[in-house]
């Protein structure tokens, strides 16, 4: 934006308040307040560019901490704070990709576990997220998710052999039970409702975890 | 600056919101417009706390706001009252008039000493 033109005293507070800002509000309201503040010096700056008028400007801002307090940031508390890394939700928001990543991405098992380690990782260092949250995603990307959607995906496969061997049996005259045997065992069709409800099930879990962790990450921390 | 007691606070706090609200009843304001006014009422402690204020009152639907280009530079944000707020301007203006009455009657009782 401006930043390459403003005065290193008002690029100073504006940073010690983003930062302070994203630690203790929520994202959005972080960011509103700096836009607004940063809006405020402007129109301020505009008016009055010496140093003096700047210093005092920004005295009559209020320190960034009182800002924060201001718009109900949550209470630093130094004991329980011992790693600001996590100054905004980025870290949910990549967990939260690599975990679906590792489902989309099932078929191709190597790839997918690298993403499920990765997600999980990152998930459980997250600050923002409770500790059922982390069991929940835990639980539903590795024993839910995969074995289900491997097993899923083989169902299709024989079903849709099944359905080949049908096919050559027709037009070829050979004996059914012969083809088929090499097809698919077990391919009736309530099996293939019943594994289509299976999946539909693990989806409908999946769907309410992701939108339940993406929730979660973007709601302001706790106070304390 | 003295330490202002937090009852103090609360009060300036409460005041303030409505004097935004009925600032904003002439016609729709930009921020730093609503800092300038106020600050030299010398209702604000720190002027930057208006803004968290204002993003409150546009939560609670009491403020709505819009962007406008300026004509000297970057584009501003106006805040304008919203039909909510003025119900909340109406009630705090019945609720002040009888409230600073009473709290004058105590403070300065007529006929004593």
């Amino acid at each position: 934006m401006m930043t390459g033109n403003q005065h290193p005293l008002v690029s100073d507070y504006l940073d010690r308040l983003r930062s302070e800002a994203h630690r203790r509000l929520s994202a959005d309201q972080a960011d509103e307040l700096v836009d607004d503040i940063r809006g405020h010096l402007r129109e301020r700056v505009a008016e009055d560019a010496t140093e003096s008028g700047m210093r005092n400007a920004l005295e009559r801002l209020g320190t960034p901490s009182e800002l924060v307090d201001a718009a109900g940031g949550a209470q630093r508390t130094p004991a329980t704070d011992p790693a600001p890394v996590t100054a905004s939700n980025r870290r949910e928001m990549a967990a939260l990709a690599l975990l679906v990543l590792s489902v989309v991405t099932a078929v191709a098992v190597p790839v997918a576990g690298l993403l499920l380690i990765g997600g999980l990782v990152l998930a459980f260092t997250s600050t923002r997220w409770s500790g059922t949250d982390k069991a929940l995603a835990a639980v539903v990307y590795t024993v839910v998710g995969m074995p289900l959607l491997f097993l899923g995906g083989l169902a299709t496969f024989t079903t849709t052999g099944a359905s080949v061997c049908i096919q050559s049996d027709t037009r070829a005259g050979v004996p059914a039970r012969e083809v088929c045997s090499s097809g698919g065992t077990g391919a009736a069709p309530w099996a293939a409702a019943v594994v289509a409800l299976v999946i539909l099930a693990i989806l409908a879990i999946h769907v309410y975890t992701a939108v339940r962790l993406y929730r979660h990450a973007r709601v302001p921390q706790p106070p304390g | 600056m003295a330490v202002e007691s937090p009852a103090l606070t609360q009060l300036r706090r409460g005041a303030l919101e409505h004097c935004v609200l009925a600032l904003l009843e002439g016609g729709e304001r930009y921020g730093y417009d609503l800092v300038a006014e106020l600050s030299e009422a010398g209702l604000l402690a720190s002027e930057g706390t208006i803004y968290p204020l204002l993003s409150r009152l546009r939560r609670d639907d009491l403020v709505a706001t819009t962007w406008r280009e300026s004509a000297s530079g970057p584009a501003r944000r106006y805040y304008a009252l919203t039909v909510k707020g003025t119900d909340a301007l109406e009630a705090f203006r019945d609720a002040w008039g009888q409230f600073s009455t009473s709290v004058q009657q105590i403070l300065h009782p007529k006929g004593t000493s």
